[in-house]
């Protein structure tokens, strides 16, 4: 039946959505495709039908003249054609509704995944994503970055970072472990520190954050 | 436990804060009063499930504030005990002006078409519902979007359906959710339930628990401010005795900051579990399907 194709992906990204939380589904390549070439098909074929109706009626959008076209037409066989082009429009435009949601879905997936894993993606992620998913990724860590800097530039305010300041503060310095060989990290003040596995040090919980998203540290004390 | 930022109450100065108000000049309220205001704008702000009105002057002046608090700040004496206590304080009042634009970021990017649209239609003397930098960044993100299913997409499919329809993209707030919210004066609202017409006072001080629409106005009168079930009921704060007119009012009625404005309605856990508890209207996090 028409649409089912697109149905099937539609339930799909919904399925590996909820089932993996942080992460991008791989993009189903063929089912986007066999769902283009079912519209290419329909299309083909309505325009043949509309052919041969567009004898009597001399338009060439098809939708806006098809009422026109089931009243006006006299012989059956012309109005069951009409018919026939209505319902295959139908099917193009759902199936264009649930290719869309399929890719809009996935996109904002892809946008937050900026604020779990922050604008590097792991290798993970990206070899699920297309060159079109990856570009759109770094122009949209592009225009969050802008917006960050611009917040409070005309209060002579120099931007600020949303991403930190995830949860309301308990204390100002935390106590934290390192779980996996980080490398250098620089704090604020500048004075960088080599995050090692299994040492604990001691920073204001703000700058914490992102290494906990990434899985680098956890919080031993508040 | 209320703490001066900057350790003297010279410090906390008052801060010039141009309002529109009757008598057109300015009021001059002092920097608790401003966080106070954007307290009760964020609580809002995160509990509906619209876009509110932007707090500009109160956003503007607290950034300004906090920006001389991070310089007293560093001035004082590592080894005294207040120290950590002010930048706890500090701290705090970041997560507040953070957590208010993270959350109206969240509702942006969600609703970002339906409120381009919006932001179109608008006439000249119709007031904006985004700061200047929200619109810019809508803006980009909108033709970014619009320009990533005409790539992908639409040129792909049949020419009689390769047109961008915004109309498929608009997400609309949720109405119909429902909201916690403490009355400031004594109010009437009409109610439709199950096809009758109730009216229900709301009487000050009350808290009530009932469906967005048709309180909506009463949130943009300042009639009511929404809250979560847990804010503490409004007690006259001390740190304005003069409070006089019905701005100030509003300002009177001051969450503890000590539970109810600093721990934010949901409480996020760790990664990744606070992703998921952060779905819902108000939510302040990457929304999951």
């Amino acid at each position: 039946m028409f649409g089912e194709r697109s149905f099937e992906l539609v339930k799909d990204v919904e399925r590996q959505m909820t089932g993996c939380v942080t992460g991008v589904p791989t993009y189903d390549e063929n089912g986007v495709r066999q769902v283009l070439d079912e519209m290419q098909l329909l299309f083909d074929q309505n325009q043949k039908d509309y052919n041969r109706i567009g004898q009597k009626v001399n338009q060439n959008d098809v939708t806006e003249n098809l009422d026109v076209t089931m009243n006006s037409s006299t012989s059956t066989g012309a109005q069951g054609e009409a018919a026939g082009v209505y319902l295959r429009h139908t099917a193009l435009e759902r199936n264009k509704d649930c290719l869309l949601a399929y890719m809009s879905t996935r996109l904002e997936r892809i946008r937050d995944l900026r604020w779990i894993k922050g604008s590097v993606l792991p290798e993970a992620d990206q070899n699920n994503m297309t060159e079109q998913e990856l570009q759109y990724f770094t122009d949209y860590n592009k225009i969050l970055a802008n917006y960050m800097r611009d917040i409070g530039v005309d209060g002579d305010f120099d931007g600020l970072d949303l991403t930190e300041h995830m949860e309301p503060p308990k204390s100002h310095m935390v106590y934290f472990k390192v779980l996996k060989e980080y490398g250098e990290f620089e704090p604020e003040d500048g004075k960088i520190i080599v995050l090692r596995k299994n040492c604990v040090h001691h920073l204001p919980k703000y700058q914490c954050e992102t290494l906990i998203r990434q899985g680098v540290i956890e919080i031993l004390t508040e | 436990m209320d703490i001066s930022l900057n350790g003297g109450d010279d410090q906390g100065g008052p801060v010039d804060n141009e309002e529109d108000d009757d008598d057109d000049e300015p009021i001059v309220v002092t920097s608790a009063e401003v966080l106070q205001r954007l307290e009760h704008g964020w609580m809002n702000e995160k509990m509906s499930p619209e876009l509110l009105p932007p707090l500009e002057q109160e956003k503007d002046a607290m950034l300004g504030q906090i920006k001389v608090m991070e310089r007293n700040v560093t001035t004082l004496d590592k080894r005294d005990v207040r120290t950590d206590i002010h930048k706890l304080e500090l701290e705090r009042i970041k997560f507040v002006v953070v957590s208010y634009m993270r959350t109206r970021f969240f509702k942006v990017q969600r609703m970002s078409f339906t409120l381009y649209e919006a932001e179109m239609k608008r006439s000249r003397n119709q007031e904006s519902i985004l700061f200047k930098e929200e619109f810019t960044f809508l803006k980009n993100l909108v033709t970014r979007t619009a320009d990533y299913f005409k790539a992908t997409l639409i040129s792909k499919m049949p020419p009689v359906l390769q047109k961008f329809e915004i109309k498929k993209f608009r997400v609309l707030p949720q109405f119909d959710a429902f909201v916690f919210f403490r009355v400031l004066q004594n109010q009437t609202v009409q109610v439709e339930v199950n096809d009758e017409i109730l009216t229900i006072e709301l009487e000050e001080g009350d808290l009530h628990f009932m469906r967005y629409e048709p309180i909506a106005h009463l949130l943009a009168g300042g009639a009511i401010h929404l809250s979560t079930l847990k804010a503490n009921p409004p007690s006259r704060h001390h740190h304005h005795p003069h409070a006089a007119n019905d701005d100030d009012k509003v300002n009177a009625l001051k969450i503890r900051e000590e539970q109810g404005a600093l721990s934010s309605p949901q409480k996020i856990s760790h990664h990744p579990q606070w992703l998921r508890k952060l779905e819902g209207t108000g939510g302040e996090c990457p929304h999951l399907i």
